[in-house]
């Protein structure tokens, strides 16, 4: 068990992306300059084979819905822009360091479900910016990533306690001091993703209190959160749906016939993710 | 060889046999079959991240083994909605997420339209 500021330490510290690889941050730092070209980017990222393979692969897997074949980082980074293959660089390196833990693989196969499903309700509400709405999607629960890196003993004890009355937030809480939500805000924040992105992850579990601006954006992903739960696509240790889905859909003006078409798109995507998650994993 | 159907691993029951070895992410052996599924060894995959294992399938037919499928699908979103309180509005919602799985897996070509 951890006190709040016990834990808060050890995530200050993958707050400075200790734990991704030289090149990922070169080409993190990169993108964040205003003046870099996409050709500069690309090279950097071409330095580390592994990432620039996991990026085209990424980008040519069925998780991205764009057609044509991609053989370049550059048409990668072209095809994904800036801010997903940020986010898609440091999930998956994240998850790469926990990758042999209990749970990690379930908890990928959320995150991939949480964020095509966002995807989908915002380009059916005409949203503008549907990539950020899915990479929101995608790191909704990065917070759950630290406690597997940092103590995953713990975690799994707190897994296997298997009370169906309490959510996950809520153990989370009682073992580490800080619930997932706090920690991801915390991290994407230091990691400067944009409000779109980091709004959702610290409000899908309670949309109401998220501020106004992005309320749309994080009522989007806390919808996907409980679709992918009530479809058997979320966590093993809570499998069970524990919010509103009515008030949601009625706040984003979803009616029954698009609520029931967003729920067939997700469910030849439920199969997408069971079938082909392991391409990007 | 008897025929085998995936299940999810939440909506088993206790006693039901496991027919095939099940293995974590990393191919390590978690259970050798058959085993019968009880409580402990439930939590246990559970916790380990399975999600679905195989179960005899006892069918007589496609369209029967098929209509299992659906009712299977059914009980275990009802399960995942079981937290919530029993009002019209969530047995609504429940109702719209089966009625949804019903037209996915009509149009997949498996079972008639219901």
């Amino acid at each position: 068990m951890y006190s709040r500021d016990e834990f808060f330490l050890l995530i200050e510290d993958l707050s400075l992306l200790p734990a991704i690889s030289p090149s990922c941050r070169s080409a993190f730092d990169k993108m964040e300059d205003p003046e870099a070209s996409l050709i500069g980017i690309g090279h950097l990222i071409e330095e580390d084979p592994g990432l620039a393979s996991r990026l085209i692969k990424v980008a040519n897997s069925p998780f991205y819905p764009y057609s044509g074949k991609v053989g370049s980082v550059r048409e990668a980074l072209v095809r994904l822009g800036l801010e997903t293959t940020r986010g898609v660089i440091l999930t998956t390196s994240l998850f790469d360091r926990i990758r042999g833990e209990a749970g990690v693989y379930a908890l990928w196969q959320h995150s991939l479900a949480v964020s095509m499903i966002s995807r989908n309700i915002a380009g059916h509400l005409r949203m503008p910016y549907p990539d950020e709405v899915a990479l929101a999607g995608l790191l909704h629960d990065i917070g759950k990533i630290p406690y597997f890196m940092h103590d995953a003993s713990e975690m799994h004890r707190s897994i296997s306690d298997v009370d169906p009355g309490r959510p996950d937030y809520k153990r989370e809480k009682e073992a580490f001091g800080m619930d997932h939500m706090e920690i991801g805000e915390h991290l994407t924040i230091s990691w400067r993703f944009p409000s779109i992105v980091c709004a959702p992850i610290r409000w899908h579990h309670n949309p109401a209190k998220s501020p106004e601006a992005d309320r749309t954006v994080v009522r989007i992903v806390a919808l996907g959160d409980l679709i992918a739960s009530a479809y058997g696509l979320g966590h093993p240790e809570f499998p069970f749906v524990d919010g509103d889905i009515l008030q949601l859909t009625e706040e984003l003006n979803l009616l029954g016939a698009e609520v029931t078409s967003l729920l067939t798109d997700f469910l030849y995507d439920r199969d997408l993710i069971v079938q082909r998650s392991h391409d990007v994993f | 060889m008897a025929r085998m159907m995936k299940v999810e691993l939440a909506t088993t029951e206790d006693g039901e046999m496991i027919v095939q070895d099940v293995h974590d992410m990393l191919g390590r052996l978690l259970v050798r079959a058959p085993r019968r599924i009880d409580p402990e060894l439930k939590r246990m995959l559970l916790a380990r991240g399975i999600q679905e294992v195989f179960i005899p399938d006892q069918s007589s037919g496609d369209a029967e083994y098929e209509r299992q499928i659906v009712e299977q699908e059914r009980d275990a979103i009802r399960k995942r909605f079981s937290r919530l309180q029993d009002t019209p509005d969530n047995k609504r919602i429940v109702e719209i997420f089966i009625r949804a799985f019903e037209v996915f897996h009509a149009e997949k070509g498996k079972i008639p339209p219901v």
